[in-house]
């Protein structure tokens, strides 16, 4: 007999043992399959997450710059921007205006935003563009008034001119956008006032010098560069990650003392077909080699099973159930669909995690009785 | 043993679908990030350090108030990002830069 059909004929009885016992290995299997489908959708989930979050950051500002006054951030006023518009290497420098609006109807906080003057067509005063999520919870459509009250008394009242698309929520779902003159009766707040100022720098080499710059410039600002932003989310998700794998590693340990108990307490029954096939002359190897078929295919079975369930659960419509796990808690939970972004390293990683302690969790008592002798396991004295 | 084998192929036949279909969210995604100057996803928006995480100080939960705890669940889970920034603060008093150029 070559290699390939004895190992076929191990297999076959690997496989027929297991129907044998069809319902030991059922239950075994249910408890793997939640197992893997538990770790695989917090994978999933929040590696969508991390890489949505960094595509859309590639976009953002290269450095924003913030005043701060009793070590709180503050307004800057119109020379501040114009020291930065002086830097060679910065483009696009410009102060930005937003602020935080509770809206007193539905209880929640709108980000208020004034679109830059090359925002394309240009909002006149009378007209605002609301985030999807903002929209929902106001209940409204476009074409419809758009009114808030901010905390310092003014009002703002606008004509819908548009809704931004749910797929772009994952960033704009909570604002409210504002022409600048709408904007600065709303917050009352004075001509060439800004809350922050932003700019771009289009050569990366030139990022640390620009920042300098600025910093010299304007003593006791605050300087965020969007490299540090993107990676800080990054082990943001990461560490998010990491405290659903920490509370979801109880699970995955009892799991395995689950199936260690259920295999070193060897079944009398198991033992005996053990001994039975060391007495009609089998091997160790061989014995072991069947037990480790059995534990191939059930580990196949269900981690495909749990992994398709995830996949389902996180990519097929249930997804934003779970968000919840990841995301915030948020009245204005972005209406956002996680992308499929997983590789192989992922995948493997993830069935390291669970398949080879299963392995060494079943082979390891096996092992043990495998290489007793088979006449004390047919006594049942092992 | 056959559906064992599609399974992967059909996955990844959707997962392509899912991205091909999703394709003008993240273009639109970074188009508006890039025209409006966005900084931070809307992942919450209870306080404006948990709203924007990117631009908030370490202590701004306990800032608004002396002596008031961080009230929000998300707070809780969130840990605060400014620790993590290379050179995260103020800019030093300009005595101790040399002077600009």
């Amino acid at each position: 007999m070559n290699g390939l059909t004895r190992n076929l004929s191990l297999l076959s009885f690997a496989l027929a043992s297991m129907r044998r016992r069809w319902l030991r290995h059922l239950s075994v299997g249910l408890v793997y399959v939640w197992t893997v489908f538990l770790f695989a959708s917090v994978l999933f989930l929040a590696g969508s997450l991390r890489n949505r979050v960094r595509q859309s950051l590639e976009a953002a500002p290269t450095l924003i710059v913030q005043r701060l006054e009793l070590g709180r951030h503050a307004l800057v006023d119109g020379e501040d921007l114009a020291k930065l518009r002086g830097i060679r290497g910065a483009r696009r420098s410009q102060g930005r205006l937003w602020g935080y609006v509770f809206d007193p109807f539905v209880k929640v906080t709108y980000t208020v935003q004034v679109p830059p003057a090359d925002f394309d067509p240009p909002l006149k005063p009378g007209e605002t563009i609301l985030g999807e999520a903002v929209a929902r919870s106001k209940k409204v459509q476009e074409g419809q008034n758009f009114m808030t009250v901010s905390a310092q008394g003014g009002t703002a009242f606008a004509t819908i001119r548009e809704i931004l698309p749910a797929s772009t929520s994952l960033f704009s779902a909570d604002l409210v956008l504002l022409s600048e003159p709408d904007f600065r009766k709303l917050f009352r707040l004075d001509e060439g006032l800004f809350t922050d100022l932003t700019l771009k720098v289009r050569n990366p080499k030139e990022i640390e010098k620009v920042r300098e710059k600025i910093q010299a410039r304007l003593p006791g600002f605050r300087v965020v560069a969007q490299k540090d932003l993107a990676r800080a989310y990054d082990l943001a998700f990461d560490l998010k990650q990491g405290y659903l794998f920490f509370a979801l590693a109880g699970g995955l340990f009892s799991f395995f003392l689950l199936v260690f108990e259920k295999a070193s307490g060897l079944h009398p029954q198991e033992a005996r077909e053990i001994g039975v096939l060391r007495g009609v002359g089998w091997g160790t190897a061989d014995v072991l080699r069947v037990k480790a078929f059995e534990a191939l295919s059930l580990s196949l079975i269900a981690s495909g099973l749990g992994i398709f369930l995830a996949y389902l659960a996180c990519f097929g419509g249930l997804a934003p159930r779970f968000l919840s796990l990841l995301g915030g808690w948020s009245e204005l939970m972005p209406a956002w669909y996680p992308i499929p972004e997983f590789g192989a390293l992922e995948l493997i990683s993830l069935l390291a995690f669970t398949v080879l302690p299963y392995f060494a969790a079943v082979l390891v008592p096996s092992w043990r009785a495998a290489a007793s002798d088979p006449d004390a396991l047919l006594r049942g004295a092992a | 043993m056959v559906t064992a084998a599609l399974l992967p192929w059909l996955l990844s036949l959707h997962g392509d679908f899912v991205r091909e279909r999703s394709r003008a969210g993240i273009e639109g995604t970074q188009a508006l990030v890039e025209s409006l100057s966005l900084t931070d996803p809307v992942l919450s928006t209870e306080a404006r350090y948990l709203r924007h995480r990117g631009l908030a100080d370490r202590f701004a939960p306990f800032q608004d108030q002396p002596g008031l705890i961080d009230l929000y669940p998300s707070g809780g889970v969130y840990r605060p990002l400014a620790p993590m920034f290379e050179s995260w603060g103020p800019s030093p008093p300009t005595s101790w830069n040399e002077a600009p150029r």
